[in-house]
């Protein structure tokens, strides 16, 4: 159904990256249209600040980042005529004044920038930074990992609630739908029972973290800027036309065009990165008065795309050629008002006719059988109850067997596609918590350890794993994504920076990104040299597209 | 939380990317939600052991040792470490630990015999199998 497509941002960007053709040219063989240097009374040139222009109207900001000798320059295939915003990232820093950019097209604009020490540096921490900062064991700091699912560490360090204060506070929260954002809060339909011993344990530690008692008892810890390698690179950001649009996972397709699932509402999104055009397609409301939006998005062998429509209860099947949804509805007798399936796997359907998906609720896998539109429920934990499960990333093997991420605990589970035995596989890691996957052709499963701090890999054949430690703590790697070049790229939930990591060399590169993003699913586009790697802001609502100058 | 103590397959040992290890990453336990938590009362019986070469004494390291519960259709698949031990948690309290089979098996090698016995007649006690291989 397709119900809206909205050109939205289209005319204003038409000038700006028209000359660009960003599958083909890189920055490196372009010219410069604006350049500079940044300094600053503490440190002199410096390195690792990130330069943003966005152009007066327009929804597209471009980022740079300065090199050891504090210059940085703006290719003028990014960049074209006009008058343009600058701001900058640096932490500890700020613009000593507001700085903007005429840029003519024919020569380089000069504007060299001066800062100053931020009279906020609160503002700018990253939760990773908070993470870092704040005292309390593993197990105390555990709890947090589920609040940054939906705001900033900052609400709750900033925040003046005492113990007894937060315990109706963590109450109203754990009753929040998974997809809320601060743009768009959604209560949970089915209430969620929640521990009050639990809870106090929660809500203790986080008085000793806040505010409560008149001022932080710790001091705060901060993360380097850039350095050498991570700032080579271009980052362009696509502001989306509301707010409360949440990109969660984002995908380019053969055509150059991303396509991004709203983890908020009830559309696909597709965006020309050439044109700016942003159009949405709307599929039906199944479950009216339960949140909306959809996770996962992924697409089947013949193009089309598939979304899972947590608590709506089901999947959507797109036409890309008739641009129609179909929906798939979890059949009465297993939907509850607490049934969410989060993950979709449609990679292998065409062996058998079957599509993989979970439901968080139960904690089990399902099945849909495309003939007959029934699903049908895998319990792959039946003999390992007592530990906390629940399967997430999904991948399929071309027999159309499932690989499954216990998102609860610690292991890779596989489902036979035949005999629907299961098999649990558990890291070398304990309590891992492994999160998204892909399956390369090698038959590897490259995953992301999200409370290990890990990413992995899981060899189908040998069944056995690799895993290698992320170069800053507290990343929370949410997804990998083995390139083309076999460099593992992954993102941080808590930290705005992108990983990218040769298993081979063991050498890894973090780009920092302009702004707070959340990264979740993340998608490398192989078609280009180097490779582009594309994400969404899922609290920021924009699309990121970031390209390595090496 | 019984599961933490125990270490794993080192056939993986995590190699550090960077510097800035000053803080243990290891050790995170899983979950976190607060209406979840591994439900320490309904675990069951935990399988240990080790695998070893019989002929030589030595330890069998990274060899694949699996628990499968019999007339049912789940499985659990683990390594062993740089002792050639292993410990395999998890299990239900429904899940009779005589209906659970440990077998292992190393490139090279076949079993020779299994060992195995409960550390006492308690339920829930942890039971020890261990594997002795030869050479194929």
């Amino acid at each position: 159904m397709h119900l809206r497509s909205v050109p939205a941002i289209a005319a204003a960007l038409g000038i700006c990256i028209a000359a660009s053709a960003p599958r083909a040219v890189h920055a490196q063989t372009s010219a410069v249209a604006l350049a500079g240097q940044v300094v600053s009374a503490e440190e002199g040139p410096m390195e690792g600040v990130l330069v943003s222009a966005q152009r007066a109207g327009s929804p597209v900001t471009i980022t740079v980042v300065s090199d050891d000798n504090g210059r940085f320059a703006f290719p003028a295939s990014k960049v074209g005529a006009g008058q343009y915003s600058l701001r900058i990232r640096a932490l500890g820093y700020d613009l000593d004044r507001p700085q903007a950019a005429d840029i003519s097209g024919a020569t380089t604009t000069t504007v060299d920038l001066t800062l100053r020490k931020t009279k906020d540096l609160v503002a700018q921490l990253t939760n990773t930074e908070w993470f870092m900062s704040m005292p309390g064991t593993a197990e105390q700091l555990r709890p947090l990992i589920e609040c940054m699912s939906c705001h900033t560490l900052e609400r709750i360090v900033r925040s003046k609630y005492d113990a007894d204060a937060f315990m109706p506070l963590l109450k109203r929260m754990a009753n929040y739908a998974n997809n809320t954002t601060m743009a768009h809060v959604q209560p949970r339909v089915a209430e969620r029972e929640v521990h009050d011993d639990r809870a106090r344990k929660v809500a203790e530690h986080l008085a000793t973290i806040n505010l409560s008692k008149g001022a932080w008892s710790y001091e705060l810890k901060t993360l380097p800027r850039p350095k050498g390698r991570a700032t080579r690179v271009v980052i362009t950001e696509y502001d989306l036309p509301r707010k409360t649009i949440a990109p969660h996972d984002v995908r380019t397709d053969a055509d150059g065009m991303v396509w991004y699932s709203n983890f908020s509402e009830q559309f696909l999104g597709r965006l020309d990165p050439r044109t700016g055009e942003h159009a949405e397609y709307a599929y039906p409301t199944l479950k009216p008065g339960f949140p909306t939006g959809s996770l996962a998005l992924e697409q089947d062998d013949d193009g089309n795309f598939w979304l899972a429509t947590m608590f709506q209860g089901g999947l959507a099947k797109f036409d890309v050629k008739t641009r129609q949804f179909r929906m798939y509805p979890v059949q009465a007798e297993m939907m509850t008002n607490a049934t969410q399936q989060s993950m979709v796997m449609p990679r292998q359907s065409r062996v058998d006719g079957k599509v993989w998906t979970n439901d968080v609720s139960t904690r089990s896998i399902l099945r849909l059988d495309l003939a007959t539109g029934k699903y049908e429920s895998f319990d792959p934990f039946k003999a390992t109850k007592a530990r906390q499960h629940s399967p997430y990333g999904l991948a399929a093997d071309p027999e159309n067997n499932l690989y499954f991420m216990d998102f609860g605990d610690e292991s890779i589970g596989r489902v036979d596609a035949k005999t629907g035995k299961s098999t649990l596989y558990p890291t070398p890691t304990p309590r891992s918590r492994p999160r998204r996957t892909m399956l390369d052709t090698q038959g590897r499963l490259w995953f992301a350890e999200y409370a290990a701090n890990k990413v992995a890999m899981f060899d189908l054949k040998e069944e056995a794993f690799k895993e290698w430690e992320a170069p800053t703590p507290h990343t929370y790697p949410y997804d990998v994504f083995l390139d083309k070049n076999g460099e593992l790229w992954s993102g941080s939930m808590s930290s705005d920076r992108v990983l990218r990591f040769s298993p081979e060399s063991a050498q890894s590169v973090e780009y920092l990104l302009p702004r707070q993003t959340n990264i979740r699913r993340v998608f490398v586009d192989n078609s280009t040299t180097p490779v582009t790697f594309w994400v969404g802001s899922n609290h920021g609502a924009s699309i990121i597209k970031l390209e390595p100058l090496d | 939380m019984m599961s933490a103590a125990f270490r794993r397959a080192a056939c993986a040992a995590g190699i550090a990317l960077g510097v800035m290890s000053g803080l243990s990453t290891t050790g995170w336990a899983g979950g976190g939600s607060l209406d979840d938590h591994d439900d320490d009362q309904n675990a069951g019986t935990p399988f240990f052991g080790f695998v070893k070469d019989a002929d030589r004494g030595n330890a069998l390291v990274d060899a694949k040792v699996t628990a499968e519960i019999k007339n049912g259709s789940a499985s659990l698949v683990t390594r062993t470490d740089s002792q050639g031990h292993y410990r395999i948690t998890g299990f239900g309290h429904d899940v009779d630990p005589n209906s659970v089979e440990i077998s292992c098996s190393k490139d090279g090698y076949k079993l020779d015999r299994a060992l195995k016995r409960r550390m006492s007649s308690d339920a829930g006690a942890p039971v020890e199998v261990d594997c002795l291989m030869i050479k194929n």
